[in-house]
C-alpha cells in the first residue's frame, strides 16, 4: 500500500509521505489493524484499530467505522466512533457524525460535527477550587504541517 | 511558544489584540472592544460557572450552542469534560415549517438521562424563543441537570431586531467573543428579571449581572436536597 511519490495525498497531508495508503479507488469491508500510520483517501466500512500509530482521512476518504487510534485526522468523512489515545484533529473539510474519546479534540472552523466528545484525562483529578488558567493553545503535531 | 501557536488560540489572540487597545476592554463604552471579526466582552459568569465545575470530576457538560473548534478545546483544557454540542441555534434559526416546532427539535436532541449534567451552557438561545418554546426548552434543561447542577444563560435587555444572530467563542475564561451569524429568526425577546425566575424555577439564582452592553448574566443552579451538600 505505499503511495507515489508526488501524489495528491502527499500534497494534502505530509505526514502521508510515510504512512500506508488505501488509495481512492480501494473499498474494504472489514476489520482493518495495522501498525504503521495509514492514510485513507477510499472507503472503509467496519472497524479500524491502529493502537499506537496515526490514521488520517483524506479529503476523498469516507469511512463508516469505529476507529482506535493513538491520533486520527479527519479531512474526508466519518460515521462512526473514535477513540484516541492522544488527540483527534477534524479539519475544516472533515465531517464525523459519531462519539469521540480523546484527552484532546480540535475541530477547525467548517468542520462538521454531531456527537458527543469526551476529554477526559487519565491521571489524577483538578484540586477542588483550582485556579482557571489560560487554554493551551492547540499545536498541530510537526508531521501534520500547519 | 511562537507567535504562530500563539495565535492559533482564541486566549493568545485576545492577549495580543489586548495589548493594543486603549486602556482595555473596561475603558471602551459599553465595555465592548472590537476585534477582528467580533466583538469581545466581559462574562461575569463564566469563570464561575468553570471554576464550579473544575471541582467536579470529569464533569458533563451540554453546550447549546454551534460545535466551535476553541470552544471544545477551551472546556477540554479546563475540565476534561464530556461535552455534548447541541447546536439548538440551528433549530432555533429554521422557521419551523414543517410542524410543531422546537417541540420536534427538542424530540430529537437533549437526550441525555435525567439528572446527568452537570453544567449547561445555554448562552442567549432563550432570547429567540417565544414563552412557550422557551418553558418547554427549559424545563427539559432542569431535568437534565443534576443536584447541584449549574445552568449559565445570557438574556437581552432591551428589544433588538438585528440581521443577525450571536454566537459565543470563548475568549478566556473571563471574556466572550460574539460571532455574527446569519438566522431566520432575528427579532430577539426581551426577558424580565422576574420572568426568567419564573421560567427557569425551581433553579435557584446564583449570580445575575446585567451588563453595560444591555445583556443579562445569569448563573443558575439546581437546588440539592435538604441534607445533601451538593
Amino acid at each position: 500500500m505505499a503511495s507515489d511519490t508526488g501524489s495528491p495525498v502527499e500534497a494534502r497531508h505530509p505526514a502521508a509521505a510515510s504512512a500506508a495508503l488505501i488509495g481512492k479507488s480501494v473499498v474494504v469491508k472489514g476489520e482493518l489493524e495495522g501498525s504503521e500510520d495509514l492514510t485513507i483517501e477510499g472507503q472503509v466500512e467496519g472497524k479500524i484499530e491502529l493502537r499506537d500509530h496515526t490514521l488520517t482521512i483524506g479529503q476523498g476518504g469516507r469511512i463508516k467505522a469505529q476507529v482506535f487510534a493513538r491520533a486520527v485526522v479527519v479531512c474526508g468523512e466519518l460515521v462512526g466512533n473514535i477513540n484516541a489515545n492522544e488527540y483527534v484533529e477534524i479539519r475544516e473539510t472533515g465531517s464525523v457524525d459519531g462519539d469521540v474519546v480523546s484527552p484532546r479534540v480540535a475541530i477547525a472552523d467548517g468542520a462538521h460535527f454531531r456527537g458527543s466528545i469526551d476529554m477526559q484525562k487519565k491521571g489524577p483529578v483538578q484540586a477542588k477550587g483550582a485556579a482557571i488558567e489560560a487554554p493551551a493553545p492547540w499545536k498541530v503535531p510537526p508531521s501534520l504541517g500547519a | 511558544m511562537s507567535d504562530g501557536e500563539d495565535i492559533r488560540s482564541l486566549a493568545g489572540l485576545w492577549n495580543r489584540a489586548r495589548r493594543f487597545l486603549p486602556g482595555g476592554v473596561g475603558q471602551s463604552p459599553g465595555g465592548w472592544a472590537s476585534a477582528g471579526d467580533g466583538a469581545i466582552r466581559p462574562s461575569k459568569t463564566l469563570g464561575p460557572f468553570l471554576r464550579e465545575l473544575a471541582a467536579v470530576p470529569s464533569p458533563v457538560v451540554v453546550d447549546l450552542g454551534p460545535v466551535i473548534g476553541s470552544n471544545v478545546s477551551f472546556l477540554g483544557s479546563q475540565l476534561a469534560c464530556k461535552l455534548f454540542p447541541e447546536d439548538l441555534y440551528a433549530d432555533v434559526d429554521q422557521p419551523f415549517s414543517r410542524g410543531d416546532g422546537l417541540a420536534s427539535v427538542l424530540a430529537l436532541k437533549l437526550r441525555q438521562d435525567p439528572g446527568e449534567v452537570d453544567g449547561i451552557l445555554a448562552w442567549d438561545v432563550f432570547d429567540y424563543l417565544d414563552r412557550g418554546e422557551a418553558a418547554a426548552l427549559a424545563e427539559r434543561l432542569i431535568a437534565l441537570l443534576r443536584p447541584g447542577g449549574l445552568l449559565m444563560a445570557l438574556f437581552t435587555t432591551g428589544p433588538r431586531h438585528e440581521a443577525v444572530s450571536r454566537r459565543y467563542l470563548i475568549a478566556d475564561a473571563d471574556h466572550l467573543r460574539r460571532r455574527p451569524a446569519p438566522g431566520a429568526r432575528w427579532a430577539r425577546h426581551v426577558w424580565p428579571l422576574r420572568d426568567i425566575e419564573v421560567l427557569l424555577a425551581p433553579l435557584e439564582v446564583r449570580q445575575s449581572h446585567l451588563l453595560a452592553h444591555r445583556q443579562r448574566e445569569m448563573l443558575l443552579r439546581r437546588p440539592t436536597p435538604p441534607g445533601k451538600d451538593g
